[in-house]
């Protein structure tokens, strides 16, 4: 079972509206739906805990950042993520619902890549697990395609003018996964150590990776 | 059908939570994903698309569900009219419920396996044998007023573009099962989309249908 079962509930909708009370129904129509599908046979109580185990602990931004580490310290390997994403993310055993077709977008010092969903919360699930809940939010949705240095600044993000912000809408089944820059002072740096500062925003496009120990960011 | 869930280049959500990124805030949006994905993995649900039916929701009522609250609505519509259950059904488990029964577990080993590995599935959408348009090609996306399911943003709508990237061929999503056809990445000039801003200008990216789009001169 989980361990993270908040007790903060958050009862309002998009953007701070809050509607009287909705949670406590929403809750309880959810518990009959299971209850219904349960006992007719239809869904059973380990079946719904092994489809959150599997999004909760099997599949998250650990995958992607392998993914990341690995097209940092090997070219040939970064060449074929950039030119066929999902077949190269399928090498490190990655792949599925919601990750067919995979967009690798990579950053240099003149272009940063930011990836959004507007029409909903379209997401690259095996490499990144489940969307956050501010990504799936009307704010992010609405405002990173018509003011990304205004959004990015809410994460504590600032993008100098003369780099090219790329923002990427997944309107369609094609899923992005942005390609940070390697931070400096990670020379010599193995695939795991590597793998341990590639941040899930870093790979969204609101944050960069972690600086190595002892390099000020 | 355009509707609330249509919200790039809104401004009036305010700033973005960046602190709220848990997946989930609570038990019933783990429980409402896992009812769902096993309901789609099932077939339990094939009266239409998720999406399709978030997307339907009058605008003051998804704007004002909480996201899993969004899931559960269209999922219980679908194994509605997919004749899997009746709303009476629901109701009836909430009457129960709210008068102390428990929700009943259950286990199905055979279920859990099933479900789980249809998420590691791997499909290959292939890229078109013919296309419209190639990279570089000058576009416009449409004007339109779709009646079914519909993913050119209205943010775009009218905005001339250029062809980034040929992803891959697909069907578009709606209602009445459309054909496979190519599925482009248009670039856009922040400019062309919302015109000068306080924001230096930048760039735009979307996946668009071959239908979505004509030849800007």
């Amino acid at each position: 079972m989980h361990d993270h079962d908040h007790d903060h509930d958050h009862s309002h909708g998009e953007g701070g509206f809050h509607s009287p009370r909705p949670e406590s129904e929403i809750e309880l129509r959810t518990r009959a739906l299971e209850a219904l599908l349960v006992s007719r046979g239809l869904a059973s109580t380990d079946a719904i805990d092994a489809v959150i185990d599997h999004y909760a602990t099997d599949v998250g931004p650990q995958n992607g950042a392998r993914v990341i580490a690995r097209a940092w310290v090997d070219p040939e390997y970064r060449a074929r993520l950039l030119d066929d994403g999902a077949t190269a993310i399928a090498e490190l055993g990655f792949g599925g619902e919601e990750g067919h077709t995979m967009v690798v977008c990579e950053n240099t010092p003149d272009v940063r890549n930011v990836i959004v969903c507007t029409l909903c919360s379209c997401y690259p699930w095996p490499v990144l697990g489940l969307p956050p809940s501010w990504y799936k939010s009307a704010p992010y949705r609405s405002r990173v395609v018509a003011e990304p240095r205004a959004v990015l600044c809410e994460f504590g993000v600032r993008v100098p003018d003369e780099v090219e912000i790329r923002v990427w809408d997944s309107t369609a089944e094609i899923r992005y996964l942005v390609l940070p820059l390697r931070p400096p002072g990670t020379e010599g740096m193995g695939e795991d150590e590597l793998a341990a500062l590639v941040t899930r925003d870093s790979m969204i496009g609101t944050g960069d990776p972690l600086a190595p120990a002892g390099v000020r960011a | 059908m355009d509707g609330a869930y249509d919200m790039g280049g809104m401004a009036t959500f305010g700033a973005v939570d960046a602190a709220d990124d848990a997946v989930f805030h609570a038990r019933w949006e783990e429980r409402a994903f896992g009812i769902s994905m096993i309901a789609m993995c099932e077939g339990l649900a094939s009266g239409g698309g998720l999406r399709e039916t978030m997307y339907a929701m009058h605008p003051a009522v998804y704007l004002t569900t909480p996201y899993y609250g969004r899931w559960l609505h269209a999922i219980e519509q679908l194994m509605v009219a997919s004749g899997t259950i009746t709303s009476a059904e629901v109701d009836a488990w909430v009457q129960r419920l709210r008068a102390g029964e428990a929700v009943p577990a259950s286990s199905d080993s055979a279920l859990t396996q099933r479900t789980v590995a249809a998420f590691d599935e791997r499909l290959v959408r292939p890229l078109p044998a013919t296309a419209r348009f190639a990279v570089g090609d000058p576009v416009r996306v449409r004007r339109m007023w779709p009646r079914d399911e519909n993913h050119a943003p209205r943010y775009l709508r009218g905005v001339p573009g250029v062809i980034e990237r040929v992803q891959c061929e697909d069907p578009p999503p709606g209602s009445d099962g459309h054909a496979a056809e190519p599925v482009y990445a248009v670039r856009f000039s922040s400019t062309d989309v919302f015109g000068a801003q306080e924001e230096p200008p930048f760039t735009i990216l979307a996946d668009l249908w071959e239908s979505y789009l004509e030849a800007d001169a």
